[in-house]
């Protein structure tokens, strides 16, 4: 899990330290960093700080370099830099760290709900059974999991039962050698393809597919997981995120990092264990992230939810006030 | 000093800013936030909750105090200014004693304009003798003064409304007690009056 993650001179950040929970959560008006801060967390993984680019250098200056520091739970660092020497030779790369390719995942759900039909993980794939960046591969994370740990998959369905009224049963299709389907079997009997059910509901599949799966990304980097789902769902999602952090149904608990706009689903922020950081654009230009002041909330909003003090005084409302 | 107004629209936030420089007899700062633009989304419903939040507002944003003024109008059983008391009691119970003056206007603001003629007349420049009706002659007080605005002297309405709040005068206001008035300028000057600068 990261603990702690400053950048510099990346992007809009000119300056940026922050402590990270297992669930953290990043709100802020559009255009206020929330996004290239999963971006700056992404390229810690091999394979992604190679794409750094001279634009990724705060307003393009290659003078200015960038320095991004990770601090791991376990103690250790992941240190990134992207320098021009004085050749004028830029220098990228990860100078320190131990992540894989594997351990960080960025999820952007789209709004009309994920795929439900995909190729099925092959044998070689077994270790990694990655889910796609759009949710996809649903399909065959739930095969898998219905050939190879049938406790976890009867927990997947039962909680499916739990969330949405009128689901009965779960099949999966091989339309061909290599196609896996998602069936439901909803009330009545009546069997249709999943991906003629409602969006919200193959979001939620998505969630649990998540919670369930047997070998999670180390860091989950997720988008707006309130895209497509009915506010009084949010808890549900926010539980099984929850989930996934503390382990609930895999091997190791994943920590999640997610942007949101919605006060409903910061209402289901637990201020004595998430982190929830409040975006905003600096008088500079640059973009800032400080924690909630949950202090001042207790102070001065003693009672209601973080949600609607967010909703009601906006982002300067929540964090520590500069002194006048 | 600044104060935090709550109230329902554009029009009692032009109207009520002057009427409480007039009962303070010092110009105010102001801050408006509108009862409906309050959007409290968890259990708590009515006007009490809103209260105490608009009191965090007050409170975060270093104001003075809070001025609170609802509507009886659809409201025929006073709940809102039952529910307003009853917040605000559990205020001071609880230990804390920001500022909070309330008002009941009865059925809205405007008749606290309307209540007084001669105020109408200058703010809207209107001759002396312009018939200005009675409250106790109408339900709709908005309305009535709504009549008497030529829109070519005050395209926004509330310009009109503000300048009319700036001429009232307490004591020409022959109905304060049955319209809320004279209740809401004693909440006043008790809670705001005493206050620094």
């Amino acid at each position: 899990m990261l603990t702690q993650l400053s950048i510099t001179g990346f992007r809009c950040f000119r300056q940026l330290d922050v402590e990270l929970k297992p669930l953290t959560v990043l709100i802020g008006a559009n255009d206020t960093g929330k996004s290239v801060f999963l971006d700056a967390i992404e390229i810690l993984s091999p394979g992604e700080y190679d794409k750094l680019n001279p634009l990724d250098h705060f307003r393009g200056d290659l003078a200015q370099n960038i320095k991004t520091l990770g601090t791991l739970s376990d103690g250790q660092n992941l240190r990134l830099e992207s320098r021009t020497s004085e050749g004028g030779d830029r220098q990228v790369g990860l100078f320190t760290g131990t992540l894989l390719i594997s351990d960080i995942q960025r999820f952007q759900l789209p709004g009309i709900g994920v795929e439900t039909e995909c190729e099925g993980f092959g044998a070689k794939e077994t270790n990694g059974l990655k889910l796609e960046a759009n949710g996809s591969r649903v399909a065959a994370l739930i095969d898998h999991l219905l050939r190879n740990d049938l406790t976890c998959y009867l927990n997947l369905l039962n909680e499916l039962r739990r969330l949405v009224p009128g689901f009965e049963d779960l099949k999966i299709e091989t339309p061909s050698a290599n196609s896996r389907r998602i069936d439901f079997v909803i009330e009545g009997g009546f069997r249709i393809p999943a991906h003629k059910t409602s969006a919200g509901v193959r979001l939620l599949l998505f969630f649990l597919a998540l919670v369930h799966h047997p070998n999670p990304p180390k860091i989950i980097l997720l988008e707006e997981p309130e895209t497509g789902i009915h506010p009084k769902r949010l808890g549900d999602v926010m539980n099984l995120l929850r989930g996934i952090t503390q382990g609930k149904f895999s091997k190791a608990p994943a920590q999640v990092i997610l942007t949101t706009h919605s006060p409903y689903l910061l209402d289901y922020v637990k201020p004595e264990e998430d982190q929830v950081l409040v975006f905003q654009r600096a008088d500079d230009g640059s973009r800032t992230a400080k924690p909630v002041d949950w202090n001042r909330l207790k102070e001065d909003f003693d009672g209601f939810m973080l949600g609607e003090i967010w909703f009601n005084e906006e982002e300067a409302g929540l964090v520590k006030q500069e002194a006048s | 000093m600044k104060v935090l107004i709550v109230a329902d629209g554009p029009r009692d936030e032009a109207t009520l800013p002057p009427l409480i420089d007039t009962i303070l007899g010092r110009p105010i700062e102001v801050a408006f936030q509108s009862w409906g633009r309050l959007h409290l989304m968890g259990s708590k419903r009515g006007y009490g909750p809103k209260l105490l939040f608009s009191v965090g507002q007050a409170r975060s944003r270093g104001v003075t105090g809070l001025v609170a003024v609802v509507d009886r109008d659809k409201d025929s059983a006073g709940l809102r200014g039952h529910d307003l008391r009853t917040a605000r009691d559990a205020e001071r119970q609880a230990g804390r004693s920001f500022p909070i003056a309330l008002g009941v206007a009865n059925p809205h603001v405007d008749v606290w304009l309307l209540d007084d003629p001669v105020a109408v007349r200058q703010g809207l420049d209107l001759p002396s003798d312009a018939e200005v009706i009675n409250i106790r002659r109408t339900k709709a007080p908005k309305d009535e003064l709504d009549k008497l605005i030529k829109p070519n002297e005050f395209p926004e309405i509330a310009d009109a409304l503000n300048a009319i709040a700036a001429q009232v005068d307490p004591k020409r206001c022959a109905h304060a007690n049955k319209t809320g008035f004279a209740s809401f300028a004693d909440d006043c000057r008790r809670e705001l009056a005493n206050l620094p600068e």
